[in-house]
């Protein structure tokens, strides 16, 4: 047992020491924090990286970059020509070592007298942030023998412009008879969508399904448009 | 009972029985290529179910008509409102695939999916091994629906090329599938009009020209005779931004297929 003991301490101390060898080093990037003049050259310096070589680089809007020190030699400078005023987003991307994860950041960049640097772009928006999620289920073939009005509520413009302002991937018409290996490409937030509202509707075609990050309904597709826009209206405001 | 005669657009051309066919747009002879199916490469109804739409009563077409035009439902205001664009199949002769294709968009729109341009040549294409030759609307369906389109922002839409077939196109495909459709019978009105007013969109192929494009709206006139709008591949310069009407023996569709299913 002591020597069990004697042994994980090793280890331990062999951990604190071995520690700070095997931290990366972080680099030290030096950009201009004032505006930059148009017509001059935005320099970048990046010093103190382990693995210059792993550097990658982009701007956001496109901007074409020069590298102006040779990779291994000497620090990396990268220059963007300045032409006109605008806001740039320098993005960075490098390993901290041949086995390391991929590290970023971000600079902004402000030439001549642009707007004030962007928000960081989201690298995943969510398409449908305020929860507010229609789906209408039917069955194709039956839309010769719907009522007219139900037919006039799935095509009236007036919904689908509602639907529409409510971002792209908010909303839904579908035939019930789709399996899960049609829905390639479909999120996970629609495909269950889907399941929920085919077990509600249990063949009760056309059927409606409509919530919200907080609520919701499920019923037969309302008979007129001032119906079906009310229900909307409930939930996405 | 109503008299209602549906309403065309100002200047809109329309082909009829005295009307001569040209395909020159622009001073430029476009392509077309619809091809009468060959019946033992593609028997009918081989991929899919039988038509199955309860058919709509011909005494019933006016008062919808009517009420489609008056409320723009029609298929042209739900396609004209979600921005899809007229594509030209210039001097190609893949118009079965480009009215194919087109019919899976608007399905698309119908269902409230994100708008994507599909390219009819990437499934156009692979079809015919790379060669610039016609077909049938069907055929394009077929493949497609099993095989998926690729958009055009990967594959351009006159492109018979096999360098856009790579493993990144043949997974984008997997996003665009058409599982179910439709066949109707050649020239049978009923099943053309019973799909157009349920805002089911329907590539057809006429003999009479030899070409196919998309019927898109059901039309009437004061005798009750039907017919319909349709939306051309020949560029947004043709007709009415790519919309015409064929009326008399010109309406009758040799082809016809309509996407049921598009996932």
């Amino acid at each position: 047992m002591t020597h069990l003991f004697r042994h994980l301490w090793s280890l331990a101390l062999a951990a604190v020491v071995c520690l700070p060898l095997h931290a990366a080093a972080e680099p030290t990037i030096v950009a201009p924090t004032d505006p930059v003049p148009i017509g001059a050259f935005c320099d970048v310096t990046i010093t103190g990286m382990d693995l210059p070589q792993s550097l990658r680089w982009d701007t956001v809007p496109s901007e074409p970059v020069r590298v102006t020190a040779a990779w291994g030699t000497t620090d990396p400078v990268l220059s963007l020509p300045t032409h006109k005023s605008r806001s740039v987003a320098l993005i960075l991307m490098w390993k901290d070592s041949a086995e390391g994860d991929i590290q970023h950041r971000q600079i902004p960049l402000v030439i001549g007298s642009g707007p004030g640097p962007e928000p960081d772009p989201d690298p995943d928006p969510d398409p449908n942030p305020a929860g507010f999620r229609v789906l209408i289920l039917e069955e194709t073939a039956d839309r010769p023998s719907l009522p007219r009005g139900q037919l006039a509520v799935l095509m009236s413009p007036e919904v689908r412009t509602y639907l529409d302002s409510k971002g792209q991937d908010s909303w839904r018409l579908l035939d019930d008879d789709l399996t899960n290996q049609h829905m390639t490409g479909w999120t996970d937030g629609w495909k269950s969508t889907y399941a929920k509202a085919k077990e509600l509707a249990a063949g009760n075609l056309p059927f409606v399904m409509v919530s919200n990050s907080t609520s919701g309904e499920a019923m037969p597709l309302p008979n007129t448009v001032p119906e079906m826009l009310t229900l909307l209206k409930k939930y996405g405001g | 009972m109503s008299k209602y005669v549906s309403q065309l657009n100002p200047g809109e051309l329309v082909l009829d029985d005295s009307t001569p066919v040209t395909a020159v747009v622009n001073g430029v002879e476009m392509g077309r290529g619809y091809m009468a199916r060959d019946e033992v490469l593609d028997p009918p109804y081989s991929f899919c179910q039988p038509f199955g739409l309860a058919l709509i009563d011909p005494a019933e077409y006016r008062d919808r008509i009517e009420e489609m035009e008056r409320t723009n439902t029609r298929l042209s205001d739900i396609i004209k409102a979600a921005g899809m664009k007229t594509k030209n199949q210039q001097q190609t002769n893949y118009c079965w695939t480009f009215a194919a294709t087109a019919a899976i968009q608007v399905v698309r729109i119908i269902q409230g999916e994100p708008h994507v341009e599909l390219s009819p040549a990437s499934v156009g294409a692979p079809i015919t091994n790379y060669r610039n030759v016609g077909g049938w609307s069907t055929r394009a369906i077929e493949y497609g629906g099993v095989n998926g389109w690729v958009p055009s922002s990967m594959w351009p839409d006159t492109a018979i090329n096999r360098k856009y077939d790579t493993p990144e196109t043949q997974a984008e495909r997997a996003k665009y599938l058409c599982p179910e459709w439709w066949e109707l019978r050649p020239r049978n009105d009923q099943e053309l009009m019973t799909c157009l007013l349920s805002r089911i969109p329907v590539a057809i192929g006429q003999n009479h020209w030899s070409h196919a494009i998309l019927a898109c709206d059901p039309l009437i006139d004061a005798d009750g005779n039907t017919f319909h709008r349709d939306l051309n591949s020949w560029g947004a310069s043709y007709g009415d931004q790519g919309y015409f009407v064929q009326k008399g023996s010109k309406k009758f569709a040799d082809d016809a297929v309509a996407p049921r299913v598009v996932p």
